[in-house]
């Protein structure tokens, strides 16, 4: 549906096409003076291919808030309440026999270590670990009835936020700053937050363009690590800065005025007085001294627990942006951790442990953050969406006291601008172990925020090597089931 | 860049900004987009601060400490051509208050030396 993102100038005066096409070269030159000399080839037209723009019918939201932990958080030690793990606690798991997954052979069927309680009106069942977030139930939408196509942590990550297990293709919040620019000025439309321990497993490309062009690629820093080389290196004084920068500029416009209406370089002008803009607006977002100590408790920056308050810092700085119209932010709670669960949510070993520092960590900031968005009524026109790359099993693994990986059934959830509150979709087994009933996957999940933007997910294309690609691939549908 | 050894999966962290294909994937035409984190990667970032210090270094090496021949110098490398008048007289003030690896810096991101229209 989009256009090409090339501008116009380019076309017209770059020297590799001006040599390619020798024959109507020259006149496109001349045409291109001419039409300067008309004002036809205004300098800033198409010069901000972040310039907001207009979705396919009237949305619901207005911008995207993804909450990702990373390791796979075990849906049977959460949101998915099986009485009948309990029940059966000890015993193999029927129909299946000597069931080998990621990491070898299963155990016998284990119940989750933490109680599970019911929560609000709804009276929905969620566990200990996450006491905080299970006083938002009454606003939950549950997809229990997630699957993934891969049981292993990179593949699931790119295929959580691509729609593809392979790498290369743009993540969900590149291609929503493709479709609808960004509202804020002065900061990048989609940022990605890395937790406090690091960087996922699939790094910068969970945030990646793709094949999509670069400036709708996630820009990634967090409450304690600023944007790269936002900052003017320090052996280079502020005065000597200024004046380079006076010098550069005077050179661009010397430049500029040789060739005129080339929307490219005037682009590249604009691109410097952004960065200028964003020196000065980055850090201001980032400055949390200004928030009420009401605040900061709220979401943990006090804890006595380091890791906590900085999580608890970046789900701070997520509002904040969220409030400066920032499109999309993709909020990571887990860092890489090859094989344990020390780093991130990936339990294979002792789960019981390796849960209680990571339930904590998670649990207080980002329930404060719901609290804060409900609160400043920013929910209304943001639509929130927690995620993980798959499911855990309902057996410990052979020889453990941890939990292999399980694709084939997860909760995921939603909150926020036209999704149903208190309401749960689709359904595991018994034990948890498969999804059987109103089986969702990524695609429809992105099927369904894309609609809730106000696009349609099957105009969302962007043609690359002979294909118009989509980010829900050929897949997709819309979760009708769980819109209000 | 034209030739560049990269793991496969990696995606690489200075021309990331710059529309460097994904080598995961066939990328039969490259993306051009113009961003500010470029900008900011060029202006700040120790490749171009370094390239800029050897830059003034060798002006100094090739013509001595005259501000005026090293500017000369400096735009024939840079841009293949001489600076007008103003244009010199513009880099001696900033050389002045900024030093000489300001100037480079400051070529090192003209329009003129990225694009060759």
């Amino acid at each position: 549906m989009m256009r090409k993102p090339l501008l116009l100038g380019r076309h017209l005066l770059d020297r590799r096409g001006f040599l390619s096409t020798m024959s109507t070269g020259l006149g496109a030159t001349a045409l291109a003076a001419l039409l300067a000399e008309d004002g036809a080839l205004a300098a800033d037209a198409d010069a901000n291919p972040l310039a907001a723009k207009p979705p396919h019918f009237r949305p619901r939201a207005k911008r995207v808030l993804q909450i990702f932990c990373s390791g796979a958080v075990s849906h049977l030690d959460t949101w998915d309440y099986k009485p009948e793990l309990i029940k059966r606690n000890g015993q193999p798991m029927p129909g299946v026999d000597k069931l080998v997954t990621f990491q070898g052979e299963n155990g016998s069927l284990t119940r989750s270590p933490w109680e599970f309680k019911p929560r609000g009106q709804t009276g929905k069942m969620i566990s200990e670990l996450v006491p905080k977030l299970a006083e938002h139930a009454d606003d939950l939408c549950f997809l229990h009835g997630m699957t993934s196509k891969t049981n292993t942590h990179g593949p699931g990550e790119m295929f959580m936020n691509t729609g593809f297990t392979l790498e290369g293709f743009p993540s969900a919040g590149a291609w929503v700053a493709y479709a609808l620019g960004s509202e804020a000025r002065d900061l990048p439309a989609y940022v990605a937050i890395p937790d406090p321990r690091g960087v996922p497993q699939q790094g910068p490309l969970n945030w990646g363009n793709g094949f999509l062009p670069a400036v709708y690629q996630g820009t990634a820093f967090n409450a304690d690590n600023p944007i790269r080389h936002l900052e003017r290196p320090s052996r280079i004084p502020l005065k000597a800065d200024a004046s380079t920068k006076d010098f550069l500029k005077f050179l661009n416009e010397e430049h500029l005025k040789s060739h005129p209406g080339d929307a490219e370089l005037s682009a590249r002008i604009s691109s410097y007085e952004l960065a200028a803009r964003m020196q000065l607006s980055a850090p201001e977002v980032g400055d949390l001294s200004g928030e009420s100590g009401a605040t900061k408790k709220l979401y943990g920056l006090d804890s006595p627990n380091p890791l906590t308050a900085a999580f608890g810092r970046n789900c701070l700085l997520a509002r904040r942006l969220l409030e400066r119209g920032v499109r999309f932010i993709s909020l990571y709670n887990g860092a890489f951790a090859m094989g344990e669960g020390n780093l991130n949510w990936d339990g294979h070993k002792r789960i019981k442990s390796d849960y209680d520092r990571h339930g904590p960590i998670l649990d207080q900031p980002a329930a404060a953050l719901l609290t804060d968005l409900k609160a400043r009524g920013l929910l209304e026109d943001t639509v929130v969406f927690w995620t993980t790359e798959f499911g855990r099993m309902p057996t410990f693994q052979k020889g453990t006291q941890g939990r292999d990986h399980n694709p084939k059934g997860f909760t995921a959830w939603m909150t926020g601008a036209g999704v149903k509150r208190g309401f749960s979709f689709g359904e595991t087994d018994e034990f948890g172990y498969q999804a059987v009933k109103d089986i969702t996957s990524v695609h429809e999940v992105y099927a369904t925020i894309l609609h809730l933007l106000g696009i349609d997910f099957n105009r969302l294309s962007y043609y690359h090597n002979g294909a118009d690609r989509r980010l829900t691939d050929v897949h997709g549908k819309v979760i009708r089931a769980i819109l209000t | 860049m034209i030739y560049q050894f990269k793991p496969r999966s990696q995606a690489d962290p200075t021309f990331g900004a710059f529309d460097c294909p994904d080598a995961s994937l066939v990328a039969p035409r490259r993306n051009v987009s113009t961003t500010a984190l470029q900008a900011l990667n060029l202006l700040n970032g120790s490749l171009l601060i370094d390239q800029s210090e050897q830059f003034a270094q060798r002006l100094n090496r090739e013509v001595g400490n005259d501000p005026a021949r090293q500017t000369r110098l400096a735009f024939r490398l840079a841009f293949g051509r001489a600076p007008n008048e103003f244009e010199a007289k513009q880099a001696t003030v900033l050389i002045k208050t900024a030093g000489t690896p300001a100037r480079a810096r400051a070529l090192f991101n003209a329009n003129e030396f990225i694009y060759i229209p």
